[in-house]
């Protein structure tokens, strides 16, 4: 049931909202690893998705700062299936999106590029400028901290088929 | 019994070390359960230098191997099988080495990870020792599972496996009577010594292994375990060389060079396939 009320919330977005943000870069952090050489299998296989320009690598913990050339086909399911091709799994994964005036609250979402993003336990807001969206969906983030969301989100196709939903929440800070 | 008190005792030991310390698993002497980065290949170059019982000869032995990463679930090595013996440097087989990831669990800086492997291994050598050697001296095949944690700076892996020994090759025959099944098993640790903390991928890496491996001999009774320290650098977060040296704890079969020196070198190409 879940499921069909987002589809209709998101039908209904996608029938009225021009993009409203644009990303800027995504950083994320591995999981099951701690050497150099499997640091290292990451970065090069990260290097290797379809419009990354840079990846700047924080090996002590296993974190990425990847960048792109065109921003606007960034797909956030080949970036974790690159860290999965390595041999390890996402434990995190933010992207950082640039705002002009975006109403959002809980079980509100927002198109941008080729994915939207339903937003999960926030309160009402507006945002403007930089803001990180922590992705919640399965093997996106550590089980553990799913939890603390309370859902066992997970992607899914828009009702359109071509864009992905994938639930976020902006971490409060 | 005496053998069985023995490995348990050194593996409890092994574990209490591996405790107390804290990459890791990149072992010398056996295989994590990890696979190999997805499209990667490996090349590698193991030379073995055995002290032949027998008399005071040197076996050197050299096995070039080719490893690719098929994709994040399956890896496969190709390797070829070289000797002094007889004077003469010559090769005496080749053998494939396959492994698929059953289960990984990755948590940050921790993974638990198992995998199952089989080999098949074709040799001309002569067979000189009840020891079933599916990478240096026999035919056959061997099918078994292993497992590997991750604990920071820490791992260690367990393995056992099923071994078939057939004729080998060159009529070389299998020796009648001989017992031409076994059981093998293993337990590895290693440990990330330097760097101390991790700025580059330049940085070479140092890390220290021992590898307990044993065998036992089906149908009619017969072990060994062996003991194998190893040091390990990786340079550029891409090229390996372990040395190591292998000796014998415990043996109540026949082996014709159970102790002597192994050194590797690896280097891995990543996304080249």
């Amino acid at each position: 049931m879940k499921s069909i009320h987002l589809y209709i919330v998101v039908l209904g977005l996608l029938l009225q909202s021009p993009a409203i943000g644009q990303i800027q870069s995504v950083t994320l952090q591995a999981s099951g690893l701690t050497c150099s050489m499997c640091s290292r299998a990451i970065y090069k296989s990260l290097q290797k998705v379809p419009s990354v320009s840079k990846v700047q690598e924080d090996i002590e913990h296993s974190s990425y700062h990847i960048q792109f050339v065109d921003p606007g086909k960034v797909s956030l399911e080949n970036l974790k299936k690159a860290v999965q091709d390595a041999g390890f799994s996402v434990a995190k994964m933010e992207v950082k999106a640039n705002f002009n005036n975006a109403f959002v609250a809980s079980d509100s979402s927002l198109k941008m590029s080729d994915f939207i993003f339903y937003f999960v336990d926030i309160p009402k807001q507006n945002l403007n400028g930089d803001k990180k969206l922590l992705i919640l969906d399965k093997d996106f983030l550590l089980d553990k901290d799913r939890k603390k969301y309370g859902g066992d989100y997970s992607t899914m196709p828009s009702a359109n088929g071509n864009d992905r939903i994938f639930h976020v929440t902006i971490e409060k800070s | 019994m005496k053998f069985f008190s023995k490995f348990l005792y050194l593996s409890l030991g092994l574990i209490l070390i591996s405790y107390r310390a804290s990459s890791q698993e990149l072992y010398v002497f056996t295989e994590p359960a990890s696979n190999m980065p997805a499209k990667s290949l490996g090349i590698r170059a193991s030379n073995w230098l055995m002290y032949d019982k027998s008399g005071s000869t040197l076996n050197y032995q050299l096995i070039p191997e080719v490893m690719l990463g098929v994709n994040k679930n399956i890896m496969l090595h190709l390797d070829g099988f070289f000797t002094n013996q007889g004077g003469n440097f010559h090769a005496v087989g080749a053998g494939t080495y396959i492994k698929y990831r059953l289960y990984s669990a990755d948590a940050i800086n921790r993974h638990f990870r198992v995998a199952a492997f089989g080999r098949v291994s074709l040799n001309n050598s002569a067979i000189f020792q009840e020891e079933i050697d599916l990478t240096r001296n026999n035919t056959g095949y061997a099918v078994g599972v292993i497992a590997t944690q991750l604990l920071h700076r820490q791992a260690i892996s367990a393995s056992v496996s099923f071994n078939q020994a057939y004729n080998n090759g060159a009529e070389n025959k299998f020796p009648p009577g001989q017992p031409d099944q076994a059981i093998n098993f293993s337990i590895s640790t290693g440990r990330l010594i330097l760097p101390k903390e991790y700025l580059s991928y330049k940085q070479t890496n140092f890390n220290l292994m021992l590898d307990l491996m044993g065998q036992h001999l089906l149908k009619e009774n017969g072990n060994f375990l062996d003991m194998a320290p190893a040091i390990q650098f990786i340079f550029n977060s891409q090229s390996r060389l372990d040395i190591g040296y292998k000796f014998q704890l415990y043996s109540d079969m026949q082996r014709v060079a159970p102790n002597g020196f192994m050194i590797r070198f690896e280097h891995l190409l990543f996304n080249v396939l």
